[in-house]
């Protein structure tokens, strides 16, 4: 993922802000990482530039 | 066959939304809406359950943004796209209402949905089958769940949008609209047998919903 993206990013549950952590970037994209909801508790992984974004807590039926 | 038959459906879909501008793609697949999108310019982020999928998209849709997800919880602030398509996704969700809340939060003031679903109809008993021959040629990309699809009538697609909030709800059917159903189901069945195997994806019936967001675009009349 580009690092644009992460400017209408937010956690899937809260809504909230997400703080990007960086462990593996190219000039283009950010290949690994973390986008952290520090309201959920929840750290979203990037992985190989695709970030995950899929709820993890339970939802409500 | 089963491009052809994405081809038709997504032709129809882009009529309903506004060229090149940011869009979402709800259940983006392997990316072939929104290539086709792309033809006109604008800016698109795709977004799948499927890891597998979002690879194959990636490759196919250079310079265009994915992301894994749910459409029913979407991972978006408001007001961040101006276009939301979903290709046949829409009839595996669960919680479709809640999607469409989630779109109307997405979108832009003025910003167009359009929603193309699998129909109810005299044909539902067939497409299951369908759709499970549909496997094999790689149609069936939403990846939610095994054969929990929803079929919608164009009355329930409607008060569906209209309960999100959308305005200007145009409804019509795609591919196979045309035939006429005035046979018992078994003769079309059975006619249409051999035909169904070797293109049975054409055979579901899909509805394409359109909408809009109440307000102005830009501040302009959309």
């Amino acid at each position: 993922m580009r690092r644009r993206l992460l400017s209408i990013l937010c956690c899937p549950t809260c809504k909230g802000d997400l703080e990007l952590q960086v462990s593996e970037e190219t000039a283009e994209e950010i290949l690994e990482g973390v986008l952290r909801c520090s309201g959920c508790r929840i750290d979203y992984p990037i992985h190989e530039g695709i970030p995950d974004l899929l709820p993890r807590g339970t939802v409500p039926e | 066959m089963g491009r052809a038959y994405h081809q038709h459906i997504s032709s129809a879909l882009l009529q309903s939304l506004p060229p090149g501008c940011s869009l979402l793609d709800l259940g983006c697949g392997t990316g072939l809406f929104m290539r086709r999108y792309g033809e006109n310019g604008g800016d698109a982020v795709g977004l799948d359950i499927s890891r597998g999928m979002i690879e194959n998209a990636r490759g196919r849709c250079n310079g265009f943004e994915f992301c894994m997800g749910t459409a029913e919880e979407l991972p978006f602030r408001d007001n961040s796209f101006d276009a939301i398509s979903c290709l046949l996704a829409f009839s595996y969700l669960r919680h479709p209402s809640r999607m469409l809340a989630e779109a109307s939060r997405l979108l832009k003031p003025g910003g167009r949905i359009a929603v193309c679903t699998l129909s109810r109809n005299m044909l539902t008993s067939l497409v299951p089958a369908i759709y499970r021959l549909g496997e094999l040629i790689d149609i069936r990309h939403v990846g939610v769940g095994d054969f929990g699809e929803q079929y919608y009538t164009e009355d329930e697609m409607v008060i569906l949008f209209s309960e999100a909030g959308f305005l200007d709800i145009s409804v019509k059917r795609v591919s196979f609209a045309h035939i006429s159903l005035k046979k018992p189901i078994f003769e079309i069945a059975r006619k249409m047998e051999p035909f169904v195997e070797q293109r049975m994806p054409s055979l579901a019936y899909n509805i394409l919903v359109a909408g809009r967001k109440p307000g102005l675009i830009g501040g302009r009349t959309p």
